[in-house]
């Protein structure tokens, strides 16, 4: 972390009440000139000082660029110039997001010095909005490899249990997320990597439809799995944050040319007119299924039939078919990105990063083209038949609670029990919203599947969730203990 | 079948994999090997659920377009 300017930033007392500010209430509050953007900054700066050392969810913390940034917001709300919701608003980016002028490492020695000259895209639309960029955050090894200890900075921990992992790759952002420095943390999901942290951190992550936000500028993992989402602290947060960061971009191959709806339409509505596909036997039926998981999702489906939805057990294909399609996939693509570098260049990586990628070396080009193949129908099937007589999804995130880092070997080996990657592979918007404490105290999560572009009634039924489960009063005892 | 075999199950296997990562250009660090096998490994052995019938649905022959670049499309 570098915090060297902290001393210089104001307003450095930690404040609480601050940090809990949703973004719709901390916007209201600065548009009415009771808060201003300078004050927030200088309380989420004072979480960063607070907690970081021991979470290390943080690369590098932007003091500078956080005060500037705040100064404008407060300059331009004073000018009655309005730039969205997410104005005079912390926030941060997991590191694999290129920023003009500050370092982008995607937590690798390979890139320890990088600086790139432009924005990526989901930075430029986010500094364009007003936000107030706090730093850069950690991530698992150009998002693959991790949670390492033999990189040039340590892994993000838990905030709710730091002996364990966040569980997937937007590693600083879950803990950033969780542990109250920020609102709202970019992360990218390729097999899981925004739902999975979110669901063991217990905060909320929208992995958006394939295509709904540019990956331009964002260090690419697998170029048709990754996807660029937010984890935020409640489902209306990450609503208001798509609204600034959606959007077609022609320069992205992958972006899709379809309008950006308003996606906290439905927040706030009941569930009337709805009806919702519960895949209760495709993560029930797998032996590493807690309890606690089973229950969390039973009564996530309750609460969305009392809210008004019609709720009915569907089948989902079997999940190792998504799985083998999926890995295939990442590992062919991840393979061909990084090839020279792992030929050239073997140390630069950390462990994991280099076994995860090189071990996509033994695919054939038969094994590719099948995964495509069975990509086809696996999306048919999803969205052709079981996504057009149910409105939405709901099924786990993962099966387990957040892992022991001491559960993981020296060496890489096939990360089993998030339940994540189906909807990579089919492209669907899928959003993780917490459901409860496991028996040990650790979130747990599921995760709401829409039709595609349909995030506005994902972010409906995820609100509902929100309401009905209460976690959004619970917080990880470090912070209460502080 | 040899002692080193007996040893490990999957030897057979994993000499199948070191021959395809040398055959890519590989040469992977002998300390970082045992976890790139096992990556390997648990890779190949999900190949064979890619395999079976299907339709001319599921080709994937939308890689690229040529609409953009059709006479008369804007450029």
């Amino acid at each position: 972390m570098t915090i060297s300017a902290l001393a210089t930033a104001p307003a450095l007392v930690e404040a609480p009440a601050l940090t809990d500010l949703s973004i719709a209430d901390a916007g209201r509050m600065l548009r009415a000139g009771t808060l201003t953007s300078v004050e927030l900054t200088g309380a989420a700066l004072a979480r960063v000082a607070a907690f970081d050392g021991e979470l290390s969810a943080f690369l590098e913390v932007t003091t500078q660029r956080a005060l500037a940034d705040a100064a404008q917001a407060d300059a331009d709300f004073a000018a009655g110039v309005d730039k969205g919701p997410l104005q005079g608003i912390p926030y941060a980016l997991k590191d694999i997001y290129d920023t003009a002028g500050i370092r982008s490492t995607c937590h690798s020695r390979l890139f320890r010095d990088r600086i790139p000259e432009a924005d990526s895209v989901a930075a430029e639309k986010l500094a364009a909005g007003g936000g107030v960029l706090l730093g850069k955050a950690g991530t698992f090894e150009f998002a693959i490899g991790g949670p390492s200890f033999d990189l040039f900075f340590p892994p993000a921990k838990n905030p709710w249990d730091v002996q364990r992992s966040t569980s997937g790759s937007s590693s600083g952002s879950a803990a950033a997320v969780a542990s109250g420095m920020v609102r709202m943390a970019m992360g990218s999901d390729t097999g899981g990597s925004i739902r999975g942290p979110a669901a063991h951190c217990g905060t909320v992550g929208l992995k958006p439809t394939y295509g709904r936000v540019s990956r331009r500028g964002v260090f690419p993992l697998s170029y048709t799995l990754d996807h660029c989402g937010p984890l935020t602290v409640s489902v209306e947060d990450a609503a208001l944050t798509m609204q600034v960061i959606a959007g077609f971009d022609p320069q992205d191959p992958a972006s899709a040319d379809v309008g950006v709806p308003d996606f906290s339409a439905g927040l706030g509505r009941d569930l009337a007119g709805l009806k919702v596909g519960y895949a209760r036997a495709f993560f029930a039926a797998n032996p590493l299924t807690s309890p606690d998981v089973l229950a969390g999702l039973d009564d996530a489906a309750e609460a969305i039939a009392r809210a008004g939805a019609v709720v009915i057990e569907v089948d989902l294909p079997a999940y190792d078919l998504f799985e083998a399609c999926g890995r295939v996939i990442l590992n062919a693509e991840a393979y061909a990105i990084h090839e020279q570098d792992l030929k050239m260049r073997p140390f630069a990586y950390g462990r994991y990063a280099y076994q995860r990628i090189a071990a996509g070396a033994v695919l054939s080009a038969a094994d590719l083209v099948q995964a495509f193949r069975l990509r086809a129908e696996l999306s048919r099937l999803v969205n052709g038949k079981l996504l057009s007589e149910c409105h939405a999804l709901i099924t786990a995130s993962g099966l387990t609670e957040a892992t022991p880092f001491e559960a993981f070997g020296r060496d890489a080996k096939r990360w089993t029990g998030m339940y994540t990657i189906p909807f990579n592979v089919t492209g669907n918007p899928a959003l993780s919203v917490p459901t409860r404490l496991s028996s040990n105290g650790l979130p747990l999560g599921l995760q709401v599947v829409g039709r595609a572009f349909d995030e506005p009634t994902v972010f409906r039924i995820g609100a509902a969730i929100e309401r009905a489960s209460g976690f959004l009063s619970l917080r990880p005892p470090m912070l209460a203990a502080a | 079948m040899s002692t080193e075999n007996s040893a490990n199950p999957y030897a057979d296997f994993d000499a199948e994999s070191a021959a395809l990562l040398a055959a890519a250009g590989l040469q992977v660090p002998a300390d970082l090997r045992p976890g790139v096998l096992s990556e390997a490994r648990a890779l190949r052995q999900t190949v064979s659920l890619l395999r079976g019938t299907r339709t001319a649905a599921a080709e994937p022959a939308n890689i690229f377009s040529l609409i953009p670049y059709a006479a008369g499309a804007a450029t």
